[in-house]
């Protein structure tokens, strides 16, 4: 699972936004993926691996960072970059005084950030953003929300397209008259986000082609590697060092100019082909991922030999000792609905969940807490939703049977 | 013609070896037939889709691999494998077997015809002289369905040679549900239309890459809409059924439709 690697000037941009037929999700190195089906049936036999004989750091000798120590070496993703980005691949769009087409159409998979970075460039070039109807507004079809949408001065954003519709019999006719009046040029010229499963989901709703759908491209290895390095610092202003722990290898290049060569770790590939790209996903997992030593726990001898500075050491624990949220095995039909349906809405309410399923609330409630109980939900205030690290689970057993998915 | 000695040819010399040989070939192709039904079986149950399909149509085909090896075992020590001694054996056999139990080895041959051409498959959902359900097992001589009152219903192969065998997937997780709504025939069809086919594009059980239909008969009491769709899972189908007549009766009755009411002369086609 290692490989050697030289630093090199990478010219790659990390933010870049791709027409989405060109989206490629990064894929699962083929060793990993042997692993895993033997992993598969290793479980179906009931045999457990064992673990690495003779780690460079032990379990025990390792412990979480605190919260404060990882918004240092692990912040959030820095939307306003990617708003640059797209302020770039618009320039020639919005420099053409009557624009065609007059609508632009970002698509995004949970947690990859389209509604904060369409609010982001919203802000910076002064555009409106739209806001969505509520969903009592949807369920009863008011037409008061369509009704005000001509009063943008002709440029807007509507960052959560996502948010104008529910899947109801009554909840589809104003994302349809939405999309119709957006594409005619009713509404001026715009720029619509959308996450990847409502947009998979209402293509069937609505049958309109729409000529620029674009999408962020996705975060491999490398693009993952810049990001995360970065934007790490530690407390005393200095960038950390990141070794996996049963190796010691570099899982992101050693900051020092004058190491030209190192040990490297594959980590950040299978994490890039884990969260398919999606940076908010991955960014969760490199965070659950981070540990640091116990106090005086220091074996400085097996540093010495990997020449790893103990103190700006942060260990990342190897991927598959990595504690990731499996979709329970016993799972039914109600899970299935319900993490389908989270996923298509970008997050509900139990009240509104009672409306869109044919569930009780008690046996909706039930089904969530089984599914927080596995870590593949979280709640978010009133709101649940799939939880990041829950996030491809719960698509892989989705497509497993037989739901739709997006493409990203 | 001295048939002692005729039957003596055709006969290996049994010994108490050649029993258990025989014995065992027997006992170990019956635990390999059953493991391979509970295995695959098993397997099926852990995966959806055509996957499980596959791997319920699998079982069958297996088992008939069987016996097929174990009598190709089992005859070679049995009698001596010439060709007058096999033909003269399967014609004795032949006759007596076709006089006594016509009817069994009718379904028997049925059986293997139907691992060979697959008018229904396990995990199929078929109709057979009214009883319908999905096919659990196929056997040598019957299919066991269960329909989904939970009753099992055996099905003699033999019915394959005379009988219409309806099979609503045919080895696809594609399984088309129809719900049927009588309305009163003042109202606006487009508008009826349309909302029952967003009932069933809501629908959580809907399979999203097929298509929807939505059929409109005018008859003599009113108007019938049928609303064609498709489950993701044929097993869900009087689930989705269930959903489609409940939303789509909600949404009706919100839009101010008038339900038909049937005189009670008239008798209803589906």
């Amino acid at each position: 699972m290692t490989s050697t690697t030289s630093i090199d000037a990478n010219t790659q941009p990390i933010w870049e936004y791709v027409s989405i037929a060109g989206y490629e999700v990064p894929s699962t190195p083929v060793r990993q993926t042997v692993k895993q089906r033997l992993a598969i049936l290793h479980h179906i036999l009931g045999r457990v691996d064992s673990p690495a004989e003779d780690p460079l750091k032990k379990t025990d000798e390792l412990k979480a960072l605190p919260e404060q120590m990882l918004d240092l070496v692990a912040p959030l993703p820095n939307w306003l970059s990617a708003a640059e980005a797209l302020d770039l691949k618009l320039a020639d769009w919005l420099e053409q005084e009557k624009s065609h087409p007059c609508i632009i159409l970002l698509v995004g998979p949970p947690y990859g950030g389209h509604t904060e970075i369409l609010r982001a460039w919203a802000e910076q070039k002064a555009w409106p953003t739209l806001n969505p109807p509520s969903p009592e507004q949807i369920l009863a079809g008011d037409d008061a929300w369509l009704a005000g949408l001509g009063n943008t001065g002709g440029s807007w954003v509507f960052p959560n397209l996502e948010r104008a519709y529910l899947r109801h019999a009554a909840g589809l006719n104003q994302v349809r008259t939405f999309l119709d009046r957006a594409y005619a040029g009713d509404l001026g010229r715009g720029i619509i986000g959308c996450d990847s499963w409502a947009w998979a989901f209402l293509q069937h709703v609505w049958h309109g082609r729409l000529p620029i759908v674009w999408a962020l491209e996705a975060f491999d290895q490398t693009r993952l590697t810049h990001h995360f390095q970065h934007l790490a610092v530690t407390a005393d202003g200095r960038q950390p060092v990141f070794c996996q722990s049963d190796t010691g290898h570099y899982v992101l290049p050693p900051p020092d100019a004058d190491q030209k060569t190192y040990e490297s770790s594959s980590f950040l590939q299978l994490l890039a082909a884990h969260s398919r790209g999606i940076l908010g996903v991955a960014w969760a997992v490199w965070r659950a991922s981070l540990r640091k030593e116990q106090e005086g726990k220091q074996a400085a001898e097996a540093l010495a030999e990997n020449h790893i500075d103990p103190r700006r050491t942060i260990w990342v624990t190897p991927w598959d000792q990595l504690n990731k949220p499996v979709v329970p095995g016993d799972v039914r039909h109600d899970e299935a609905v319900v993490l389908h349906t989270l996923l298509l809405h970008s997050g509900l309410s139990l009240e509104l969940m009672r409306q869109l399923l044919p569930m009780s609330l008690n046996r909706i409630a039930e089904t969530v807490a089984r599914l927080q109980e596995a870590g593949i939900v979280a709640q978010d205030g009133a709101t649940w939703r799939v939880a990041p690290l829950g996030y491809p689970p719960a698509r892989q057993f989705l497509q497993e049977v037989g739901y739709l998915t997006d493409q990203f | 013609m001295n048939g002692a000695g005729d039957i003596e040819s055709i006969f290996r010399n049994f010994t108490v070896i050649t029993f258990i040989q025989v014995g065992l070939i027997v006992a170990c192709a019956w635990l390999l037939a059953v493991v391979s039904q509970r295995v695959l079986t098993w397997l099926a149950d852990r995966f959806s889709g055509r996957l499980r399909l596959n791997l319920l149509a699998a079982v069958p085909v297996l088992r008939l691999l069987i016996i097929a090896l174990a009598l190709a075992l089992i005859i070679p020590r049995v009698i001596r494998p010439t060709f007058e001694n096999l033909v003269a054996l399967l014609g004795a056999l032949g006759l007596a077997l076709g006089f006594a139990f016509k009817d069994y080895i009718s379904s028997l041959i049925a059986g293997v015809v139907t691992l060979y051409e697959m008018p229904y498959r396990p995990g199929d959902w078929i109709e057979v002289n009214g009883a319908y359900g999905e096919v659990k097992t196929i056997n040598m001589r019957a299919t066991e369905i269960i329909t989904p009152d939970d009753t099992v219903v055996v099905i003699p192969h033999l019915k394959l040679w005379d009988q219409l065998i309806f099979n609503s997937n045919d080895g696809g997780p594609n399984l088309l549900c129809v719900a049927d709504f009588y309305l009163h025939p003042d109202h606006d069809a487009m508008l009826v239309k349309h909302a029952l086919y967003d009932v069933a594009l809501t629908s959580t059980f809907l399979q999203l890459g097929q298509p929807i239909n939505v059929i409109v008969l005018e008859k003599p009491w009113g108007t019938h809409y049928r609303l064609k769709a498709y489950p993701i899972d044929p097993r869900q189908q009087f689930d989705f059924l269930t959903d489609l007549t409940v939303r789509g009766k909600a949404a009706l009755t919100s839009l101010g439709i008038e339900f038909a009411a049937t005189p009670a002369s008239v008798q209803f086609t589906s």
